[in-house]
């Protein structure tokens, strides 16, 4: 193979090419083996790109939306909380039973308990007088 | 969103896999790709046409690949495929790989240019400052040598059959639109 094929290069690539050097070309069956080999090399190198990813997305790309993460938690609550409570309903999703209230009696207290003696005892007699509204009536 | 952002956003994946095949490493290719756009972005996209612009941003992409790799005199590695292939695609995408990288870099760079970013002749005679019938020739002599270099491997995948809408002419620019 040589030179003689670029006119098949550039019919494969889409290139413009001249129509009767072409035909010329692919008379020869060295020219066609050469365009079926260009073409099967294109899908292999096509395979091997598909098989690549795309440049990778730089992560700061994520801190431009803090509302989508933000969404996104809230989601994930909601569903682990109904998740939560269809699984555990009495633990998490429904109140407590009401148990009966447990009531326990207090000891009264004792009847008496020591009382410091009173050291200042004041007596008021309490008197008519003549100042008081009906004193003497 | 702006021109660059437009721009970027059209060609940041060619340029990647295109530098991907160049320097073997995802890691480095996406620095390279980052450091293209950061040119873009510096030097604006020129008011040429989409054909130039194409040209003008691969040639970036080249001549700092080219610089990573005579820098390091680095070859290109050659690197694992994805697990999800069977193994026989992963024999002939790994035969592949060593095939392209043993190419000579002006042959490599021309391939790639056209395979995966699916540049057009003139495009890739711009972004490597050769003249259109260097890229023709240099081409067509890319293909015999890997065409020589995977010998039975095409062979088989041959019997396998391939998609003529996968690989037909114009494949790799219709697949980019």
């Amino acid at each position: 193979m040589d030179g003689r094929f670029d006119i098949i290069d550039a019919f494969v690539d889409g290139e413009p090419v001249d129509p009767g050097a072409l035909k010329s070309a692919l008379t020869d069956a060295e020219g066609r083996d050469y365009l079926v080999d260009a073409w099967l090399l294109r899908n292999v190198v096509q395979d091997e790109m598909a098989q690549e990813s795309a440049v990778p997305r730089p992560a700061r790309r994520a801190a431009r939306r803090p509302w989508l993460i933000a969404a996104a938690v809230a989601g994930v609550c909601l569903v682990g909380g109904y998740v939560a409570g269809t699984r555990f309903p009495t633990a998490v999703g429904s109140p407590p039973v009401a148990e009966s209230p447990r009531v326990e009696t207090a000891a009264a207290p004792a009847s008496s308990f020591p009382v410091p003696p009173p050291t200042r005892v004041i007596r008021l007699e309490l008197e008519p007088t003549a100042a008081e509204p009906g004193a003497g009536r | 969103m702006t021109d660059v952002d437009r721009f970027y956003a059209d060609h940041r994946d060619g340029v990647f896999r295109y530098l991907r095949r160049i320097v073997g490493g995802t890691d480095v290719a996406v620095d390279l790709t980052q450091e293209v756009f950061l040119r873009v972005s510096r030097a604006g996209v020129p008011a040429t046409t989409e054909v130039g612009q194409r040209a003008w941003v691969f040639k970036i992409a080249r001549n700092l690949a080219l610089n990573y790799v005579r820098d390091g005199r680095r070859r290109p590695a050659v690197t694992g495929l994805p697990e999800l292939v069977t193994p026989a695609t992963q024999e002939l995408g790994l035969a592949l790989r060593h095939a392209i990288a043993a190419l000579p870099d002006l042959e490599r760079d021309v391939f790639l240019l056209r395979e995966i970013a699916g540049l057009r002749y003139d495009e890739i005679a711009s972004a490597c400052d050769v003249p259109l019938e260097t890229v023709r020739s240099r081409l067509h002599q890319a293909r015999v040598t890997l065409r020589a270099s995977l010998g039975s491997a095409l062979d088989v995948r041959a019997q396998r059959g391939v998609s003529s809408s996968s690989a037909g002419p114009r494949g790799a620019r219709d697949r980019q639109a």
